[in-house]
């Protein structure tokens, strides 16, 4: 039942929050032209353990659609998650990325609630290394009681924590670790094939948030590392920085992994400006799932899908400014004069990450619905003004709070 | 508070009270009084708690602070100063914004416009996190004079008259002099003049120049400019500008000097309407106008000092120290401004130790109206020396050793870089550093400031300045060398500074040395207080190293201040210990010289055997050593001796001696004496024509040298022989002329005869006026 006053849309419509898994139900809205079905039925069929890139502007609802792959595959795949937020994102580099795949995978296949029978002996074997080769000379410690499993379950919480916080158990570790990296995938996929052999599901290791360091980071690490980053029996999908889509190295390192799939921005129209139903149809749902039509006067809702320009986070943003100035101006409706005012603050926002550079560009691509490969189209799309679509092809229109600035 | 700030409240209100899981929420404001009006505001209306974490240099990581503070779901977190910890600080809110958001609580940013730039683009995964950006700016708001406006009368006429003129203007000047204030008042008053309208934009929150163009967009073309892409937005400015006369003031210039777009545009600005720029550096580029300001003349820090400290309680107590206490302050305003109140709490001499202990004493971190930049003087300070180059750093404080700034013929060699034109242009730019034409200074609390920059390595600075200065008064040694003397006019006040320098030190051996070179010209130029200063420290410094003949030899120049000074009793003691260290040590000469300076105190007293008696035991020493010059100086003062005791022939014979003998040895100084002692000789023989002719060539003499003692003494002397001649009117115009010449020097007892001539006269001393 959607919720019907203008607090609660205030609340529902965090820009902050993810969609947890148990409001996937109540509130994930199938998008047209996502990527989910084809990235689906390609780690279905594959026999492989492929390695897949993800990518989709910011706020676009990746980590939405992948929650919701996660549970799809549930039946089919050993899922597990990590995030590159609980490492230094400042400073990530490929023996991070190696030893979070291996923890995660140990962390789930240890844990209770999954209870995946492992033999001792492979526990053993996977202790003896953490301790021996990789912990040794950290304030990590293991357990003394306890199943050998616990010990490692336990050993992998520790790590998990203090990598990414203590700069000193971290520098240690890596030290460790560049040399015996192969050695640490060697572990993660013996555990990799015996979880396969037990659960009959092979892992599917979803690595969020590589996104969002800086982009020479995450270039070295996808481009320069590649190799690691494949080296395991794993499925895995990495999320990869659209902007770095937009690099000619891109067109060449593509072929380092097996598959790149783009979760676009919601059209709401063709390249052509025919508006497009469907778009609007499901980002009208996305808010009318939470909360009522009740709470927008008139053209309200449809004048937020249409300035939201199918970004998830800006829409959500939307309702969320508009809620709050209703509620301040003590009006019972939002209606299109408010949404105008947030649509106004947003423009306001948009001026503090435009550069000179940057209008004649966004013009261009105005008229051409067309993003050619450089640098200011690359900054365009990191600050959103500039977003990318795929109907049947994939193009790009300027944001459109934006348009009145050119 | 204006509607838009109203507003923005509101909705930031509604939403801390109304998020059950918190919110990020941007308040963008532009001046500090704003902000903490708007923080107790929320404080006021919030029934949470509310949490405040300050960045800063030390404290970089908000997130760790945030933690720290262990606040509950629903409290409110400001976190403010995020420039202070950048670029750390974006980096650690970019990468995670989650654990802030686990948390559930409401965190606002106080930024101002550069930070919420930086915050946009650096730390784009936080930004996107924003509920909203809520305005707290006040570019539409008037100018509300937060300050009192003292003096500065003539700037005050002089800047009213450039802004009346319109066009581009530069207000350019050390950080704290006061330009801000007076170009408020200045804009005041001219505001009629400007039918259009006046906007003040705070530079220091960087505004790009999209963001200046709109805010004057704002201002005088109206709201509407905020829908109008940028080209159109300026093109319509523009035309206002054009249209009718509008002001801009940009104040804080200095922080968006770089942004040559910026520089440009205000190039362009409409003749029909004016621009003030207002910053401590100044802005060739634009070719405008340009007024400097100094800090203000004593007596107006002064007045302002006193209103001030009336204002927040004082009762006057002290008043009269009140003077030394701006001088240390270097008569800046704004130090004034933050020492005034304090002496409602403490004692003027209380205020006066800590501030030599400390500049960073000099601050008011209280006030809710003072800028950041403001609050502190160092921190005024530092925003100008954080932006100079490295090497117009270093030279800078390697300046700062120096207290009476340096010629163009010592900056090199001082500070040990060749290449100094470069940096030194550019402090001078910053406004850090006063160049004027001669010498370049530095305000005495911007070298303090300096001074501290050096760190470890101020002592090494220090050190080299005594040395530099010590081989300059050695280097300099002879007051009958012109070229001598105009060094020692140039630096002697650095080189009593290096002395003390030294004393601090504990550099006895160099305190002598200074001392003993020094002295005579100190003697020459009427510095009686700065030689009396300078010949104890020796004193003090020979008994400290035991050095018992430079004792003796210092305690000797002593008396010769000491006798100038009328204190007879003081140089007798001071001779009778030189005479008897002479004595025990064997030195002759020295012996020598303390019974002149004995001759000298006795003949004061009228005790003309005694006198004579020493002058012929030193004459009689100085021809055992061949001593031409002291020979010279025995025979003056015993013809003085003579023609006191009516011995006329005797007198004549061993002044023309002397003559004959300073001139041979090239004493010019001395010869200069014994002519002004002829001319006496004559005067009271009544023989005038004689007299003028010695007292013409000594008069001469006195110019070439800059003798002003010696000038004033004969000048007062011609006017005797005007008075003998009949010619009163004449005898006034020398007697005048002599008390203008003696008023710039520390001699009082010639002043004192020529005051008596002047009221015998019946004259009105305008010594008495000056000396005021």
């Amino acid at each position: 039942m959607p919720a019907n006053t203008l607090a609660d849309a205030l609340n529902l419509f965090d820009p902050r929050r993810q969609m947890r898994v148990e409001e996937l139900d109540a509130y994930y809205v199938k998008r047209p032209h996502a990527a989910l079905d084809p990235m689906k039925t390609y780690l279905r069929t594959s026999n492989q353990p492929v390695k897949i890139l993800f990518s989709g502007h910011r706020g676009c609802g990746k980590s939405t659609e992948l929650l919701r792959l996660a549970k799809d595959l549930d039946d089919h795949f050993f899922v597990v998650h990590v995030s590159a937020r609980s490492l230094n994102l400042a400073d990530l580099n490929y023996v991070d990325v190696a030893l979070s795949c291996a923890a995660a995978l140990f962390r789930e296949a240890t844990s209770k609630v999954r209870r995946v029978r492992i033999p001792a002996a492979l526990w053993r074997e996977v202790l003896g290394f953490l301790t021996n080769e990789i912990t040794t000379e950290t304030t990590i410690t293991v357990p003394q009681s306890g199943s050998v499993s616990g010990k490692i379950n336990a050993l992998v919480f520790s790590i998990e924590g203090k990598y990414g916080k203590e700069t000193a158990t971290r520098d240690t570790m890596r030290q460790r670790l560049y040399p015996r990296v192969n050695d640490l995938i060697q572990q993660a996929n013996a555990v990799c094939e015996e979880i396969h052999r037990v659960t009959g599901r092979p892992p599917l290791i979803i690595f969020e948030d590589v996104d969002k360091t800086d982009l020479a980071t995450a270039r070295n690490l996808f481009f320069e590392h590649a190799t690691t980053l494949n080296s395991s029996v794993c499925r895995i999908i990495y999320t990869f920085p659209i902007a770095l889509c937009y690099s000619n190295e891109f067109t060449q390192r593509l072929g380092d992994y097996n598959k790149h799939f783009l979760l676009p921005n919601v059209s709401l129209s063709d390249p052509q400006g025919v508006s497009n139903a469907d778009g609007h149809r499901a980002l009208r749902e996305v808010i009318t799932r939470r909360v009522s039509e009740e709470i927008f006067d008139g053209a309200a809702l449809d004048h937020i899908i249409e300035s939201s320009g199918g970004l998830m986070r800006d829409l959500v943003r939307m309702v969320c400014d508009a809620a709050l100035i209703a509620l301040t101006d003590g009006v019972p409706k939002i209606d299109s004069k408010i949404v105008e005012q947030v649509a106004a603050g947003m423009r306001n926002d948009f001026r503090h990450l435009l550069l000179p550079g940057h209008y004649d560009a966004l013009r261009e691509i105005q008229n051409t619905r067309q993003i050619t490969p450089n640098e200011t189209a690359r900054q365009c799309l990191e600050n959103l003004s500039l977003l990318e679509y795929s109907n049947t092809v994939v193009w790009g229109d300027v944001h459109p709070i934006v348009k009145p600035l050119l | 508070m204006s509607a838009t700030k109203e507003r923005s409240l509101e909705k930031l209100v509604t939403l801390l009270t109304h998020a059950q899981r918190g919110a990020f929420a941007i308040a963008l404001y532009d001046r500090l009084s704003v902000r903490r009006e708007m923080v107790a505001a929320l404080r006021n209306r919030l029934s949470q708690p509310v949490h405040e974490v300050h960045l800063s240099e030390q404290e970089k990581n908000p997130v760790d602070l945030i933690r720290a503070l262990e606040p509950r779901a629903g409290d409110v977190v400001m976190l403010f100063d995020m420039e202070r910890a950048f670029p750390d600080a974006l980096r650690y809110l970019d990468f995670q914004r989650e654990s802030l958001t686990e948390k559930n609580i409401s965190l606002v940013c106080w930024v101002n416009r550069f930070e919420h730039r930086e915050l946009a683009q650096k730390a784009p995964n936080f930004y996107a996190f924003r509920t909203a950006v809520f305005d707290f700016t006040t570019v539409d708001e008037p100018v509300v004079l937060e300050r009192v406006f003292i003096g500065r009368k003539r700037e005050l006429k002089k800047l009213t008259e450039m802004l009346e003129s319109k066009g581009v203007i530069v207000l350019t000047g050390l950080g704290g002099v006061g330009k801000t204030a007076l170009a408020e008042e200045a804009t005041r008053r001219a505001g009629s003049l400007f039918a259009g309208g006046m906007v003040w934009i705070n530079c220091e929150t960087r505004p790009s120049i999209d963001e200046i163009i709109l805010s004057a967009g704002v201002a005088f073309v109206g709201e509407l400019v905020r829908q109008l892409p940028p080209d159109e937005r300026r093109e319509r400015l523009d035309d206002s500008l054009h249209d009718r006369a509008c002001l801009i003031v940009l104040d804080n210039f200095e922080f968006i000097a770089d942004d040559s777009d910026m520089l440009k545009w205000v190039k362009t600005i409409s003749p029909r309407s004016a621009a003030m720029v207002v910053s401590r550096n100044s802005v060739p580029y634009l070719s405008a106008p340009t007024m400097k300001l100094d800090a203000m003349p004593s007596d107006e820090a002064v007045e302002l000092f006193i209103h001030l400290a009336k204002n927040a309680g004082w009762e006057g107590k002290d008043e009269e120290a009140v003077p030394r206490l701006c001088e240390i302050a270097g008569d800046l305003p704004l130090a004034i401004a933050m020492l005034a109140p304090r002496v409602a709490e403490l004692s003027i001499s209380k205020l006066e130790e800590l501030i030599a202990r400390n500049i960073e004493t000099i601050s008011d971190a209280k006030d809710p109206l003072r800028e950041e930049h403001h609050r502190s003087i160092a921190a005024c300070f530092r925003v100008s020396f954080d932006r100079l180059s490295e090497d117009a750093r270093n030279l800078l404080m390697r300046l700062s050793v120096v207290p009476d700034g340096v010629s163009e013929r010592t900056i090199g060699p001082l500070t040990e870089i060749e290449e100094w034109h470069h940096p030194a242009a550019e402090c001078v730019r910053f406004s850090l550093l006063n160049f004027d034409g001669r010498r370049y200074r530095i305000h005495p609390l911007v070298r303090r400031f300096a001074l501290a920059q050096l760190g470890d390595a101020m002592e090494e600075w220090q050190r080299r300045f005594v040395d530099f200065f010590r081989n300059l008064a050695e280097e300099n040694p002879n007051i009958n060398d012109l070229s001598n003397l105009a060094v020692l006019d140039e630096e002697w006040r650095n080189v009593i500074a290096a002395a003390e320098a030294a004393a601090t030190l504990g550099d006895h051996d160099l305190v002598i040395v200074i001392a003993h070179y020094l002295g005579e010209f100190l003697l020459l130029r009427g510095k009686w207080l700065e030689c009396e200063q300078l010949c104890e420290s020796a004193v003090d410094a020979a008994r400290a190293s035991g050095n018992r003949k430079a004792e003796g030899l210092s305690l000797s120049h002593l008396s010769v201040v000491y006798t100038h000074r009328g204190r007879l009793s003081d140089a007798e003691r001071a001779l009778q210990q030189s005479i008897s260290i002479s004595q025990e040590l064997g030195i002759k000469q020295g012996l020598g010289r303390s019974l002149i300076n004995l001759g000298n105190v006795y003949g004061q007293q009228g005790r003309w055997v005694e006198a004579e008696e020493m002058y012929n035991k030193d004459l009689e020493i100085c021809r055992e050593f061949s001593d031409r010059k002291g020979e010279g100086a025995a025979l003056n003062n015993l013809g003085l001796i003579h023609k006191e005791q009516g011995n006329w022939a005797r007198a004549e014979d061993a002044l023309r001696q002397s003559l004959k003998i300073r001139r041979e040895v090239g004493d010019r100084i001395g010869e200069r004496g014994t002519l002004n002692n002829l001319g006496v000789f004559y005067l009271n023989q009544g023989q005038w024509a004689e007299a003028e002719k010695v007292f013409q060539q000594s008069l001469a003499i006195s110019r070439e040298f800059g003798d002003h003692i010696g000038e004033g003494r004969t000048l007062a002397n011609l006017a005797l022989l005007s008075e003998g001649l009949g010619d009163q009117s004449n005898a006034i115009r020398f007697a005048q002329e002599a008390l203008r010449v003696l008023d710039t020097t520390q001699e009082e007892k010639v002043k004192a005869e020529v005051r008596e001539l002047l009221a015998r006269w019946g004259q009105p001393s305008e010594a008495q006026t000056s000396m005021k």
